[in-house]
């Protein structure tokens, strides 16, 4: 897999697994992959990948079930869609809105 | 966990290849050793391997010499050089004569690898080109299990598709009883699997530190304002540089980046990592 | 332990023949078919029997070569010097190689030539005959073997202490040995004149009769001795570039 050098590695790890869980690839409360055959799939240090899912599992998208391997959370899709969703107005919404105001157009925003 | 103290060689009397070389590589990490060419880089590790004498210092493996060439400690351990002569039989005829040596060798395992390269372990090694040759010699070395592999220059001369599988075997070889130890200028090859760098220079090790260390400390990318810019270069981008993490920010390690910054800088790198 | 260095000894035994299978295979070849060209083309079979003795002697120096490479060669110094073997193990091997497996292939071969070339040949050579007779007169059957143990052996240390041009190791080995040699035949006749002076006959001295046990016992220290200094620089060369 190739990667992208704006993010660091563990990052886009993060961003693949949460979109094979948005696209229903990966179905809640079924078993992911391990790390070590993620980092087999991608070609990544396990560690890093171990960094991914650690981070994941934080943000309460995966959980762990010891000696058996992480699973995805009960309402993990919606979680993603909330973490995206106010990712996007944080970060690529205003950026949007200068570039709008740059160009002269108007834009307005429903929830 | 592989161990040197105040390690130095000289091939002749005259001569310094290595200069004082103290660092510990454990286990469970695929640490990148890098350096400018003549560094010592490829001599290192055939003191690693325990066939040479160091000039002063000392080298362990577990706490054990490599020198005092123990079974436990050589069937441990498999280097593939980055130029080797191989004899003309098949790599199945290789396998099964030295396989015995390393009592982990897993055949199907190295047949597996060998269907992923795209090698024929069928077939005598010298009607193969060179890069094959070397793949094939991959294909038996991961398939012997040991828990250390000493790689020099490993993708010189492998095909792109080649280095895709490469990244991914040795990816799913490391695990916490295993360490792997690249040697390589080709970093962009080997950037996704490295979770140590180990940089040398004259002085000695220059840097020992993980990624996620080196990204704690420092930044990489494009420069913003305040930022306490350790070295920059211009690029089609811009100007790509290494600054001082102040705000905590995970940006994405560019070792080449690092690289260049402790060639140019090394003295800031210096006060910024010893400060473990 | 002792299971596990003879099985050291055998694993390593297979892995050298099989990558070296090329220059032991040449070996064999030169063996068998230099002494039967001979035997063909002179038509005496006596010939083809010292040709087979001859090739005997000079393919020591071919195989102590062979035992030697792997760990000189450049592109397989690191490759062989990194494998799980003791030096114990390496010496076992090529004692194997020297003191048996060797001299059979060389007596094997060397019968096989005489035979073979017999249809050629006029002479009433009798192999067999001449086998019984070599066991009777011992000394002539252990002499050779005694004295290829001593080339062997020889050539051995001159392999191990070499480090990039072989023939000049020899070249400066013959120097060295000559140059001894010629210091003690020198010493010696300092001696012989010394005790003629006070009227000492020289054959009495030269031709003095040592028991045969002890005779013999000297022949087999010596290569014995010598392969004893070949594992010592077989150890440190383990670790010498």
């Amino acid at each position: 897999m190739q990667f992208s050098d704006d993010k660091p590695i563990w990052r886009q790890i993060y961003e693949l697994i949460a979109m094979r869980i948005l696209s229903g690839e990966w179905r809640e409360q079924e078993r992911i992959v391990s790390v070590r055959e993620m980092a087999q799939e991608v070609g990544v240090n396990p560690n890093t990948v171990m960094r991914s899912y650690e981070r994941l599992e934080a943000d309460g998208i995966i959980f762990n079930r010891r000696g058996i391997g992480f699973y995805v959370s009960l309402g993990a899709v919606a979680h993603i869609r909330d973490i995206e969703r106010s990712k996007f107005i944080s970060e690529e919404l205003p950026k949007l809105v200068e570039r709008l105001e740059l160009l002269g157009l108007k834009i307005e925003v429903h929830e | 966990m592989i161990t040197t103290k105040s390690l130095s060689f000289g091939y002749t009397s005259a001569q310094q290849v290595l200069n004082n070389i103290t660092l510990s590589m454990e286990r469970g990490h695929i640490h990148g050793l890098l350096g400018c060419n003549g560094i010592g880089k490829t001599t290192l590790l055939k003191l690693i391997c325990g066939i040479m004498r160091p000039r002063s210092g000392e080298v362990r493996i577990d706490g054990i010499d490599p020198m005092m060439r123990r079974k436990e400690t050589l069937s441990e351990l498999i280097i593939i050089p980055e130029e080797f002569d191989l004899p003309n039989i098949s790599l199945e005829r290789y396998a099964a004569v030295t396989a015995p040596f390393y009592p982990r060798f897993d055949r199907g395992a190295m047949l597996g690898y060998c269907e992923e390269l795209g090698v024929n372990p069928r077939v005598r090694l010298h009607s193969l080109s060179m890069g094959q040759r070397k793949k094939a010699y991959i294909a038996f070395a991961l398939a012997c299990n040991v828990s250390m592999l000493l790689l020099d220059e490993p993708t010189n001369g492998l095909d792109i598709p080649s280095k895709s599988v490469f990244r991914r075997l040795l990816a799913g070889y490391v695990d916490e009883s295993r360490m792997v130890v690249i040697s390589t200028h080709q970093v962009a090859d080997v950037e996704q699997l490295l979770d140590n760098i180990i940089i040398l220079n004259e002085q000695g090790v220059m840097l020992n530190a993980t990624t996620s260390e080196i990204c704690e400390r420092l930044k990489f990318g494009r420069t913003v304002e305040g930022d306490k810019v350790i070295y920059s270069e211009r690029t089609i981008q811009g100007d790509m540089a290494v600054s001082v993490n102040e705000s905590g920010e995970d940006s994405s390690l560019s070792i080449e980046l690092l690289f260049n910054a402790t060639v140019t800088n090394p003295h800031a790198i210096a006060a910024i990592f010893n400060q473990k | 332990m002792k299971n596990n260095t003879l099985c050291g000894i055998v694993n390593y035994a297979r892995y050298h023949y099989t990558t070296q299978y090329k220059l032991y295979l040449t070996l064999v070849l030169q063996l068998l078919l230099i002494p039967l060209f001979f035997g063909i083309i002179t038509r005496d079979a006596e010939s083809a029997y010292a040709m087979s003795v001859a090739v005997y002697i000079f393919g020591c120096f071919g195989l102590s070569r062979n035992m030697v490479l792997p760990m000189r060669e450049r592109g397989t110094k690191i490759m062989e010097m990194t494998l799980p073997v003791t030096s114990c193990e390496r010496m076992g091997f090529m004692l194997l190689n020297c003191i048996v497996l060797y001299p059979l292939t060389a007596f094997v071969m060397g019968a096989l030539a005489v035979t073979l070339s017999t249809p050629f040949n006029h002479g009433e050579f009798d192999l067999l005959g001449q086998i019984g007779e070599m066991a009777v007169d011992n000394y002539f059957f252990y002499g050779i073997y005694i004295f290829i143990q001593i080339v062997l052996s020889g050539t051995l240390i001159i392999n191990l202490l070499a480090r990039r041009n072989l023939i000049v190791s020899y070249l400066i080995s013959f120097v060295v040995v000559v140059a001894f040699a010629t210091l003690v035949i020198r010493l010696g006749l300092e001696v012989l004149i010394r005790f003629d002076e006070y009227n000492e006959n020289i054959e009495n001295i030269v031709f003095v009769s040592i028991p045969q046990w002890l005779g013999i016992l000297i022949y087999v220290l010596i290569p014995t001795t010598m392969y004893g200094v070949s594992y010592l620089l077989l150890r440190k060369r383990q670790v010498k570039w």
